[in-house]
């Protein structure tokens, strides 16, 4: 039984969320919690049945996954753009870098109010705030990944007489791929805060609208609710990048690789 | 003549590390670079394989002639399979160019491995895949740099075997780097001997022995032990008389 229970490659780990969540049902059962301070896990499941159920919470749902989706592929674009230029000509860093490492300092979450007021409340701002948050760390990890290639690979190259583009396309792209891949997750990650960001900012729907929703409702449950699924949602689409890179990334002669 | 270098220099920035270094090469020889470490023998061989152009001097190899070049890593792309590996190189038909790299590969003992990604390869199967991806574009001059010094002695020898028997096959013009001078003499038809700072090229040893060599013969020892002598040290001050006996016994 022991050994099974260490062995086992989720059941250690799920031992202590369910002695928690036991616990938490309990204690707000015997109302030692108040329930419209912290409602029990039932009541929240059921919240989110009845959402389901009325078909909201699917809209809610699609529409923060459609904003993060159409923000993180700008902003990614954009950084592919810039990031192969700056990683591989030195002119182009002379000439971009330093400004974008002074953009980079300014903490994402400022130009909100500057977005809302040129772009107004709707989807514009929404979607740029989320680009802007992706474009940083995918930018710098494609510059480093870039920058990190193997003199010794682009002599390989050399040698069999690649430059310029086919130099970028044959050897530098796949050797900088790691990197470019740890910046998407990264920037996923980044991408999922700023969809609460801008959600919360002012939206008449989405997962962050229904924080608000809950919070001037008083109802703990649809914001726990909201948490829980911003959760789900976040590991769900790590999972599906962590699962390219996997795929993608099965030659790398790391210990990760097995 | 297939290769010809006239008053080939080389500093980095205030540091000379070579200085009219002259020599040519005739079609099919075997030539090994010999000099201690940081003499400068593979800034010889990359100036020659146009992976540097800031030499001075003049290096001159007709433009008929495909250079190819192996280096001390095997250096292979680790996202490609053994067999993408070897067509790298390659232009055009995928499917003629996989049945040539096949080729190759069963050439050097590779055959069975043409799947595998370079992570599964020991690091002598990595240098053998390396050397069929040099040899899949059919280089009229094969460069070498310090090809085998990262391998065991036994695999060592027998990747050594392995570039005679394709020089036997192909006829191509090979040009060493060394530093181990069992290998330079087991396999050289001349050893061009680097010495000083800066460095220039000391001596021109012809090998005149017939192929197969033995690796233990006395002749080789005897060899040896004049070159060591000529390495010892007496950077500045030749003993020509040893030279002159050297060359007498070629």
């Amino acid at each position: 039984m022991w050994k099974k229970l260490r062995t086992h490659p989720v059941l250690l780990g799920s031992l202590l969320p369910i002695l928690l969540l036991a616990a938490w049902e309990i204690l707000s059962r015997a109302g030692v919690i108040p329930a419209y301070q912290l409602p029990a896990p039932s009541a929240i499941l059921s919240t989110i049945i009845t959402y389901l159920q009325d078909g909201t919470l699917q809209d809610h749902v699609l529409l923060t996954v459609y904003r993060l989706f159409v923000g993180f592929i700008i902003g990614t674009i954009a950084a592919i753009l810039l990031g192969t230029l700056v990683g591989y000509s030195e002119l182009a860093e002379r000439f971009f870098d330093p400004l974008i490492q002074a953009f980079r300092s300014i903490p994402s979450l400022a130009w909100v109010p500057l977005f809302i007021l040129w772009m107004g409340i709707g989807e514009t701002s929404k979607v740029t705030l989320i680009a802007v948050g992706v474009f940083f760390p995918v930018y710098l990890n494609i510059v480093d990944g870039i920058r990190g290639v193997d003199r010794k690979l682009i002599e390989v190259g050399r040698m069999y007489g690649l430059d310029g583009v086919a130099l970028v396309r044959r050897i530098i792209l796949p050797a900088s791929l790691p990197s470019f891949l740890t910046g998407l997750r990264s920037g996923l990650g980044l991408g999922w805060m700023f969809v609460v960001a801008a959600e919360i900012m002012g939206a008449s729907q989405g997962l962050g609208y229904l924080l608000i929703l809950g919070q001037n409702t008083y109802s703990p449950d649809v914001i726990i609710a909201s948490i829980f699924l911003f959760a789900l949602l976040g590991k769900l689409t790590d999972w599906v990048l962590k699962l390219i890179q996997k795929r993608s990334l099965h030659w790398q002669d790391t210990a990760l690789a097995k | 003549m297939t290769l010809q270098v006239k008053a080939l220099g080389r500093s980095f920035g205030e540091k000379q590390v070579l200085q009219q270094v002259n020599f040519s090469v005739g079609k099919g020889e075997i030539v090994s670079l010999l000099g201690t470490s940081g003499c400068g023998k593979s800034t010889v061989l990359r100036a020659l394989a146009g992976l540097d152009n800031d030499y001075e001097g003049n290096i001159s190899i007709p433009s008929d002639q495909r250079v190819g070049f192996i280096f001390q890593e095997p250096r292979l792309l680790p996202w490609k399979t053994v067999l993408a590996n070897a067509t790298f190189g390659l232009k055009g038909d995928r499917k003629e160019n996989e049945a040539k790299a096949r080729r190759y590969l069963e050439l050097v003992g590779l055959k069975e491995a043409e799947k595998l990604y370079p992570r599964e390869l020991s690091g002598g199967m990595a240098q053998r895949a390396a050397i069929a991806r040099a040899l899949v574009t059919e280089p009229d001059i094969l460069l070498l740099d310090e090809p085998f010094s990262a391998l065991d002695a036994f695999t060592k020898m027998q990747l050594q075997e392995l570039l005679l028997k394709i020089w036997e096959t192909t006829g191509t013009t090979i040009i060493l780097v060394t530093h181990d001078i069992d290998e330079a003499l087991y396999l050289s038809d001349r050893v061009l001997l680097l010495q000083g700072r800066p460095s220039t090229l000391a001596k021109d040893l012809k090998i005149a022995l017939t192929r197969p060599r033995s690796r233990g013969s006395a002749a080789l020892g005897k060899w040896k032990e004049d070159i060591l002598d000529l390495l010892e040290g007496k950077e500045q001050t030749y003993d020509y008389k040893l030279v002159t006996e050297i060359g007498q016994k070629a």
